[in-house]
């Protein structure tokens, strides 16, 4: 059976599974949502610009919302070992570490695309002709950060105390993209932006490396 | 019985920290032979079904599977063989019994999987059930799934953990049966269990783990459940096997 049919499996299951589940989504959807409210009643739009400040404020959000995803993606395989019926399986195990990416990014791209609406209606928060620099440089972030999240996620779902740890492991490792995505952000918002940025190669560097990594250490992250 | 072992271990030791748990076991499983395994909490069984469905690497001795060494293209064709039961059901509860059987199936490329889901569902007596979540299953329900999990790729090789575990008197006689089938098609089996009294008649070999080794082994032929019951206490001082 070829890695890209085992990921594609492996992605249908946790998608159904995570309709069902529901948990995880909507905690992470609800916190999300309810950090814009109370930023909204925090922040006075009169005197904050949020297209100047508000890339690191929606990033931090992204941050911890995501991580109330993704922080269970491997810990809910350890209920009835799963996870162990996963490492059995006669494929390559990088494909299992992948088809859980995909999902984690599908999430998060989706929780962005929300949290710009929202930002808009409650924060004003308006990208106009920047939207698809916007779109381009929070993609390249998502991607490192779902690929870090992810491996960290399977190197702390058989640690007892796991849950507590993978914040405090992952924001770390976090932030040369948190301060790439506010930079990236503003400039994306106004006419500096530039396809070459060196912020954006940094990103999409951060990316490649922690990919490919994460693919080939997968397998000693999740054995005994 | 064949003269090449399906798999075999050979002085086989695994440590956690400085606490050895197997101390040079040596095993060999047949195609065609089911092996009953005892031995009191905490001998090591646990440890041995992992390191012999490659779950964990042993700390030293050498795992032969079909005749050659297991190294990682080995491992990567055992598991492809192997059907693991472990006293965990390895199934998804938010899944419905028929969606576990199928992402499995599709995870070890099973062929004609529907035909093959139907006649497992039936087989275990879950047929009214597919449609249920996992979750809302009984304990036996459970193991029952599981056990179909295990079987849904045909496997030539099977680690059986506790497979009895919840199961009624008729789900026993029923894994007992199945247990003889698949031997006489020429499956190796290694069972772990507390049962014999249940399996004994589908055994062919019997051996207690003991001080971190085969302490004792013998052919089942002849044997009764009550001898050994009397030999596992012998050996272990405990009296720990129904």
């Amino acid at each position: 059976m070829n890695t890209l049919r085992v990921i594609w499996v492996l992605f249908e299951k946790d998608f159904r599974e995570e309709l069902r589940r529901k948990e995880n989504v909507a905690s992470s959807l609800l916190f999300a949502l309810l950090s814009l409210v109370l930023f909204a009643f925090a922040l006075d739009p009169t005197r904050v610009n949020l297209n100047e400040t508000g890339g690191g404020l929606l990033w931090l959000v992204i941050l911890f919302a995501g991580s109330l995803f993704m922080g269970g993606s491997f810990r809910k395989e350890t209920e009835n070992g799963t996870l162990q019926a996963l490492l059995l399986s006669p494929t390559d195990r990088s494909a299992i570490y992948a088809g859980k990416f995909l999902l984690n990014l599908l999430f998060l791209l989706v929780l962005e695309a929300l949290l710009i609406f929202f930002a808009f209606v409650l924060l004003d928060f308006r990208p106009g002709p920047g939207l698809p620099a916007l779109a381009g440089s929070w993609c390249a972030v998502t991607f490192g950060y779902a690929a870090v999240g992810t491996l960290l996620s399977a190197l702390l779902a058989q640690v007892r105390g796991g849950a507590v740890l993978y914040p405090i492991l992952l924001f770390p490792l976090m932030v040369p993209l948190v301060i790439a995505a506010a930079t990236l952000t503003e400039r994306a918002l106004s006419p500096r932006f530039s396809w070459t940025d060196p912020w954006l190669r940094l990103v999409l560097l951060f990316d490649i490396l922690f990919f490919t990594a994460s693919l080939f250490l997968f397998e000693y992250a999740v054995e005994e | 019985m064949d003269a090449l072992p399906l798999l075999a271990a050979q002085g086989l030791w695994k440590r956690f920290g400085a606490l050895p748990v197997l101390k040079g076991l040596d095993l060999a499983l047949y195609p065609g032979e089911l092996t009953l395994l005892l031995g009191p909490n905490g001998a090591g069984k646990t440890t041995l079904t992992r390191l012999l469905s490659t779950l964990a690497r042993p700390s030293r001795g050498t795992l032969r599977y079909r005749g050659e060494p297991l190294g990682e293209k080995g491992r990567l064709g055992l598991r492809s063989e192997l059907g693991y039961l472990s006293h965990q059901s390895f199934l998804y509860g938010h899944l419905t019994a028929e969606e576990n059987l199928r992402f499995f199936g599709r995870l070890y490329g099973v062929k004609d999987l529907e035909r093959r889901v139907e006649e497992l569902l039936r087989q275990v007596g879950l047929q009214e059930a597919r449609r249920r979540p996992a979750s809302t299953f009984s304990r036996g329900m459970q193991q029952r799934l599981a056990l179909a999990r295990v079987l849904l790729p045909d496997p030539p090789f099977l680690l059986l953990d506790e497979p009895y575990a919840g199961l009624d008197p008729e789900g026993s006689r029923t894994l007992t049966n199945l247990l003889t089938t698949l031997k006489d098609r020429r499956r190796a089996i290694l069972l772990v269990t507390h049962e014999v009294e249940d399996c004994l008649p589908a055994t062919d070999r019997v051996a207690i783990l003991a001080g971190g080794r085969i302490a004792w082994e013998s052919p089942a032929a002849g044997l009764t459940a009550q001898a050994v019951k009397e030999r596992y206490f012998e050996v272990t001082g405990e009296g720990r096997v129904r």
